[in-house]
């Protein structure tokens, strides 16, 4: 729904063309002018412009609307030359972020250029990818901050009397797409590990990820190689001692994600699935999920819907219907619902595996573990969960999202997008159980398959280590991060009964919904022209801003107040005033956001009383700035280059620093263009300036600037009239402190409010 | 007589289960106007449901009714066999009562099916409803039956334009029945003209003005189909009065006929048809396929059907598509914007009419509103849209809602029109959600009262009928229950931003999406979704009273920094004297 990445990519190279072009060397862009675009809401309407083609990016400007197009490469799935029409030779270019357009380029030679180009700009090797040569902008730093498996098995209170760590794959010995170390029943022996690891497909043998409050667990593998006749003494055993680490029940779930049909062909290449008859207390139970194979045409067919000119509805739902996405959707959401129930309401222990136990088990585990572990749901929680059931597991994030070029077209399949999908879904059923917003996790989405941060590059932590990408790239957590105000949902009610709990929805066909922003994010035409959760945002950043503006306030007008009452020496008078005006303050704590601001009640008591030092020092420079320059009080001001304090006079001031914050915030709807003349669609992320209150494309606003009138020395969104026109106040009071008889020493009086 | 209807008072000890709960040891007791389950709450407490016989859409026992199949079934059964009877409402929930005992189940079915029977909207007797022996229970601050009179309709059109009367032509409903009394009429058109109109017009539905667009001065006018007639006839008077409402800017206009151009020759055939080009020459004529009432019965039916539908087998995107539900949500969306577009951007008056011009002429003119006026987006703009074009318009609620999505009645005459205009407000609600006044909470009770309602509101066909049976005194008006601030905070948008912009939704088909919290809410667990929105409530709240608080501080430091300056200058000699700093 919103351009993260193109923003980010913009923030990256430059806001404007000219530096992008020095950017470049010369010979390292391609340009086709007069370049035709269909209108894909009008069918009819075509914008002209300009391709540059770069070693990172597909830009297309068209200059008229003022509307660039920026492709990172990756992204782009496909680029298929059409037949020649009339207008010229039409390029369709279809990304992995569910873009398509088609370009209509005049000269027939160029069209072949650009496409062969395309194509051979395709990262042809691992080593090559976006990540190693991405730079990424200032306050992004390469920090990877260290995910240790252990710390999240620590949570869960593993190891403990039933589970212990295993080393013995330290150096991926044992089996190369599992972490390096594991959780497996205490009383397995090495021996039993190695022989069910052999027994297992691709060495994936039964080890712990999540064990629930209760006792009951979660382990996952591969299927066993056990086809017509095979068994594995061991491999039975080990299940055994994982049967026997939950005492409450005397029976466990052997969960096969697949449909029956496919794990009975599956015993013709000598694997399969467990033998009733030679594992004991075992309820073995198919989850009908197809393969990845049936999940790539799926979505094959899915996006044709997307792309459908103009569909009737009813052709429209007939061809989403056709696509049975959905219905995967629900196979899948099933599958974690039954293993959710399992663990919570039967207490028993369930072993999930697939064909390799890296995909459709890698979703049925982080999904069920979702529903069942509230943690999970914040967004620290998520990310622990993906590092854990897809990157530590082993999901083949290389292979699955066609990073390069050599990868086989048949290993491809929307695999993790199911997942995000369905995490989407369930935010849909439980509005406020989830920290994260739609924008999250479209971001992951799209992240996944950008190569930009090195998170999701090859297809196993071993990759990972041997291509050394801690030290080599950036981490997508890191952007998070930085970014989190972005990704927030604001109604997230983490105390809430059910969000606290356990959450075993029922899902009837009909609670799955199409998801809109998603996968028409690019056909603004067609999505909501005014957007709940983007107005939500807004509100809780001006509730912010507005929180910071009144705790500068009160401290202003204590500050008046005792040079009022100075003279009459009462301090009562101040006391009352103050809690007057605290029972007036809305009650902060009452609000469920977590990122609130300390309430100002402790802090005006606090400066209410004699003794504090911040309150009487401030006296102390009250008298003698009464006694030099009457109309003048001191000042605490910071700019951003330093964190000095100055004085000014008084009105002059608190003109200044009223000034500097708005009021009233512009609704969302009103701008239909940023002052850069850039259309904004509803989709798009907009930034209110916090000092006029005006809505900017994320071009033009700035990041990093104080605010006088904000009582957080923090910065804040600003846009580029207003940074100018605060630096050149800030400049004038410079002077005027200057000119000013009475200068006072730096106190340390803002860094201790800000602390309290 | 009623009462003798009732072959069983009371059947206690039955199981009364709905889609997400169910009440085992609950009683259900038959009286006059509805039923009264008495069932146990989690907490211990008895709680009453009362389910009206007019909210009751159809009733579907699992058991056989006939005497004959009764000797077939075991004459005492094991208390694992119940016998269930399944209520359909027409507010879509689902009930069902699981009674113990044959007999009294087969009663209890009997007695049901007979009172609904009895209040169906055609053949009933009007008095007897339940609106007429209502009394209300609260204080009324506005009368909702004068909240909206055609004066103060009438004062907001003077505003814009001076060449409209109020006329009373139709005093006593003499020359129109389903018309209200005193009408919006273009000055220059004198009442005989009305009269001659009305004749020629079907059912005297004569072209009336619906909206007058302020800044092109261009109108929608509605009325019902002409009686050309396969002979092609003509009313002069007719054509005077729809060329009265052009505009003196642009003299031509847009006549929009609901109907399919098949359709509108076999009306001809009947005596109806529509306005001859050679007669009407100032209008050029637009059709748009919008289907009739009882095809709409029937989509609607087939898709609470597919949303009931709780079988894996089916798959549910074609059964909602089999419905053709979406589809007519589209066309009607797409409708209202083609009027929409007519007025606003080409500023060219409309004629919308279909042949009685009482249902989808009515869908098409207020929702066309709705994406024109910024006013019909607000509470009271949208309760006085109601009022003016579908119960004055006369909108035959009675016989359109005496059946939803379950039943059917023995004449065909009911039809989900008024739920595809809510249906299709909801769709802009949803595409523009700052710019509704009003939450989808307005829009799902009014979907309850159309259909079953303590209120008088929308019992009568039109407004002859409301008068007839002394409506107005003798019923309470939904607008009385609705326009209390305790009702109306609960319908409020906390995102709304009054938006003065035409609206212009996409009616692209992945825009279109279905009502879940309408058709689904007796289906799916709301819970989660009415506390997001509460959260939401509270987010909007803490930033208002946050801008209120910010803004008494602003005043209060600028009131002090006033007194600051004033006593420095007043005081400078004093603390001059008083160099002593106070002491820490």
């Amino acid at each position: 729904m919103n351009r993260q990445l193109f923003i980010e990519v913009l923030r990256q190279i430059s806001s404007t063309f000219d530096l992008f072009k020095s950017f470049l060397s010369h010979e390292d862009y391609l340009k086709v002018e007069n370049v035709l675009v269909i209108d894909r809401a009008n069918n009819r309407q075509y914008v002209s412009g300009t391709i540059y083609l770069t070693a990172t990016h597909l830009l297309f400007d068209d200059p008229e609307n003022k509307r660039q197009t920026w492709i990172l490469l990756p992204l782009i799935s496909s680029a298929d030359k059409l037949p020649t029409t009339q207008q010229g030779c039409p390029l369709r270019v279809r990304t992995k972020h569910f873009l398509s357009i088609e370009f209509i380029i005049p000269k027939e030679r160029d069209c072949t250029d650009l496409h062969a180009t395309l194509n051979q700009l395709k990262c042809d090797s691992i080593e090559k990818l976006y990540c190693f040569n991405y730079v990424a902008p200032t306050y992004l730093e390469k920090v990877w901050d260290p995910f240790l498996l252990a710390t999240e098995y620590m949570r869960m209170g593993v190891p403990n009397r039933e589970w212990r760590t295993e080393t013995c794959n330290s150096s991926f010995e044992m089996c190369d797409t599992y972490p390096s170390l594991f959780y497996v029943p205490t009383s397995t022996t090495k021996a039993m590990l190695i022989a069910s690891s052999k027994f297992r497909s691709r060495g994936r043998l039964p080890v712990l990820t999540y064990l629930h409050p209760n006792g009951a667990s979660i382990t996952r593998c591969s299927q066993p190689l056990s086809g017509f006749s095979q068994r594995c003494v061991e491999d039975e055993q080990l299940l055994q001692c994982i049967l026997k680490t939950n005492s409450q029940s005397s029976t466990m779930y052997i969960i096969d994600t697949r449909p029956r049909i496919n794990a009975v062909a599956n015993r013709a290449a000598g694997k399969g699935y467990e033998n009733e008859d030679h594992y004991s207390n075992i309820q073995f139970k198919f989850c009908p999920i197809e393969n990845i194979h049936v999940m790539r045409g799926s979505l094959q067919k899915l996006l044709e819907t997307c792309e459908m000119k103009n569909p009737s509805m009813n052709q429209y739902l007939n061809s989403l219907d056709n696509s049975s996405w959905l219905q995967h959707i629900k196979a899948v959401l099933d599958a974690a619902i039954f293993i959710a129930r399992a663990v919570e309401v039967e207490k028993k222990n369930v072993l999930v595996h697939c064909s390799d136990g890296w995909d459709r088990t890698a979703q049925c585990c982080s999904l069920s573990e979702l529903l069942l572990c509230p943690s999970y749901r914040s967004i620290h929680g998520f990310r622990m969960l993906i590092e854990k059931e897809w990157l530590s597991f082993g999901h083949k994030f290389g292979d699955r999202c066609g990073h390069t070029r050599v990868t086989d077209i048949k290993e491809q399949s929307p695999i993790f997008l199911q997942f995000i999908e369905i995490v989407w879904q369930l935010t849909q059923i439980y509005p406020s159980a989830f920290e994260f917003n739609e924008r999250f996790l479209i971001s992951l989405h799209d992240h996944c398959h950008s190569c930009q941060y090195g998170n999701f590059i090859g297809n196993c932590e071993k990759d990972r280590l041997d291509l050394r990408v801690k030290e080599r790239t950036y981490s997508y957590w890191n952007y998070v991060l930085q970014n989190v105000n972005d990704f927030k949902n604001p109604a997230f009610r983490p105390q809430s009964a059910y969000a606290s709990e356990v959450l075993i929805p029922t899902l009837n066909t009909q609670t799955l919904k199409f998801w809109l922003n998603m996968y028409h994010r690019f056909d603004s035409s067609l999505l909501p022209k005014e957007n709940i959760s983007n107005t939500l945002t807004n509100l809780v950043d001006h509730t912010a801003a507005l929180n910071d503006h009144a705790r500068l306030l009160e401290k202003r007008i204590r500050e008046l107040r005792s040079v009022l009452d100075n003279g009459l020496s009462s301090y009562e008078n101040i006391q009352n005033h103050v809690s007057q005006s605290t029972k007036i303050l809305p009650d902060h704590d009452s609000s469920s956001n977590g990122n609130e601001l300390p309430s100002s009640t402790i802090e005006t008591k606090q400066s209410s009383a004699p003794t504090s030092s911040c309150d009487v020092e401030s006296e102390i420079r009250d008298d003698q700035s009464l006694s030099g320059q009457p109309s003048s009080i001191p000042v605490t001001l910071q700019h951003q280059s330093s964190t000095e304090i100055n004085e000014i006079p008084c009105n002059e001031r608190i003109a200044f620093e009223l000034n500097s914050v708005a009021l009233d915030w512009r609704s969302y709807r009103t701008p239909f263009q940023c002052m850069c003349a850039l259309p904004m669609d509803s989709a798009q992320r907009k930034h209110v300036c916090w000092r006029c209150g005006e809505n900017f494309c994320s071009r033009c606003i700035e990041h990093g600037v104080r605010l006088p009138g904000l009582y957080s020395n923090s910065a804040a969104p600003v846009c580029k009239t207003c940074t100018r026109s605060i630096k050149s106040s800030l400049s004038m009071i410079e002077c005027s402190k200057n000119l000013s008889t009475v200068t006072m020493k730096p106190s340390s009086l803002t860094d201790d409010e800000n602390q309290i | 007589m009623v009462t003798d209807l009732i072959k069983i008072p009371c059947v206690r000890n039955l199981v009364f289960r709905d889609h997400l709960q169910a009440y085992p040891e609950s009683i259900i007791n038959v009286t006059l106007h509805n039923v009264i389950v008495t069932h146990k709450q989690p907490d211990g407490n008895y709680k009453e449901l009362w389910i009206f016989y007019t909210n009751m859409d159809a009733i579907q026992p699992k058991f056989p009714m006939k005497t004959e199949f009764r000797s077939q079934l075991p004459l005492s059964p094991s208390l694992a066999s119940v016998y269930t009877i399944v209520l359909r409402l027409k507010t879509l929930e689902t009930c069902y009562f699981d009674v113990p005992v044959l007999d009294d189940a087969i009663k209890l079915a009997e007695s049901l099916d007979a009172l609904i029977a009895n209040t169906d909207g055609l053949t009933c007797d009007v008095t007897f409803l339940f609106p007429f022996c209502f009394s209300r229970d609260f204080d009324v601050i506005q009368d909702g039956w004068t909240a909206f009179s055609v004066e103060s309709e009438y004062s907001r059109l003077q505003a814009i334009s001076d060449e409209w009367r109020i006329s009373d032509v139709n005093k006593d409903f003499a020359i129109c029945e389903t018309y209200p009394e005193r009408l919006v009429v273009p000055k220059s058109i004198s009442d005989d003209y009305l009269k001659r109109s009305a004749a020629f017009r079907a059912h005297n539905r004569f072209p009336l003005l619906c909206y007058l667009h302020k800044s092109s001065k261009s109108c929608i006018i509605r009325s019902s189909q002409p009686l050309v007639g396969p002979s092609v006839r003509r009313c002069k008077e007719d054509e005077s009065v729809v060329n009265a409402m052009l505009t003196q800017r642009n003299k031509k206009g847009w006549i929009l006929d609901t109907r399919h151009p098949n359709i509108i020759k076999s009306a001809q055939s009947k005596g109806g048809g529509c306005e001859p080009d050679q007669y009407y020459a100032l209008w050029r004529r637009l059709n748009w396929n919008l289907e009739k009432h009882n095809l709409l019965q029937e989509s609607f039916m087939k898709l609470m059907d597919a949303c009931i539908d709780q079988s894996e087998k089916d798959r549910w995107l074609s059964k909602l598509e089999g419905s053709n539900w979406l589809l007519h949500v589209k066309e009607t969306l797409k409708t209202a914007c083609t009027v929409a577009q007519t007025i606003d951007c080409e500023e060219t008056s409309v004629l919308v009419h279909g042949s009685d011009g009482w249902d989808t002429t009515l869908l098409v003119t207020s929702l066309a509103q709705i994406l024109l006026d910024p006013d019909c987006r607000t509470i009271t703009g949208f309760e006085a849209l109601i009022e003016r074009e579908w119960i004055q318009a006369g909108h035959p609620f009675r016989t359109r809602c005496t059946r939803s999505a379950f039943g059917r009645s023995s004449h065909g005459y009911e039809s989900p029109i008024f739920t595809l205009f809510l249906d299709c407000t909801w769709q802009l609600l949803q595409q523009f959600a700052c710019s509704f006044e009003f939450n989808d909470t307005l829009l799902i009770e009014l979907f309850e009262h159309a259909y079953s309602s303590k209120f008088g509101t929308f019992i009568f066909n039109n407004e002859k009928e409301k008068k007839k049976y002394n409506g107005i005194k003798q019923t309470v008006s939904l607008w009385s229950y609705f326009n209390r601030p305790e009702i109306l905070h609960t319908f409020l948008n906390p995102f709304y931003e009054p938006n003065p912009n035409v609206l212009w939704p996409s009616v692209a088909a992945p825009s279109i999406v279905l009502w879940r919290s309408l058709y689904l809410r007796f289906y799916e667990n709301q819970t989660p979704q009415r506390e997001a929105w509460d959260e939401y409530l509270l987010i909007k709240e803490k930033e208002m009273q946050l801008r209120s608080y910010v803004n008494k501080l602003r005043q209060e430091l600028l009131e002090l920094e006033r007194k600051c300056t004033e006593k420095a200058s007043n005081t400078t000699s004093i603390i001059k004297t008083e160099k002593d700093p106070v002491t820490i």
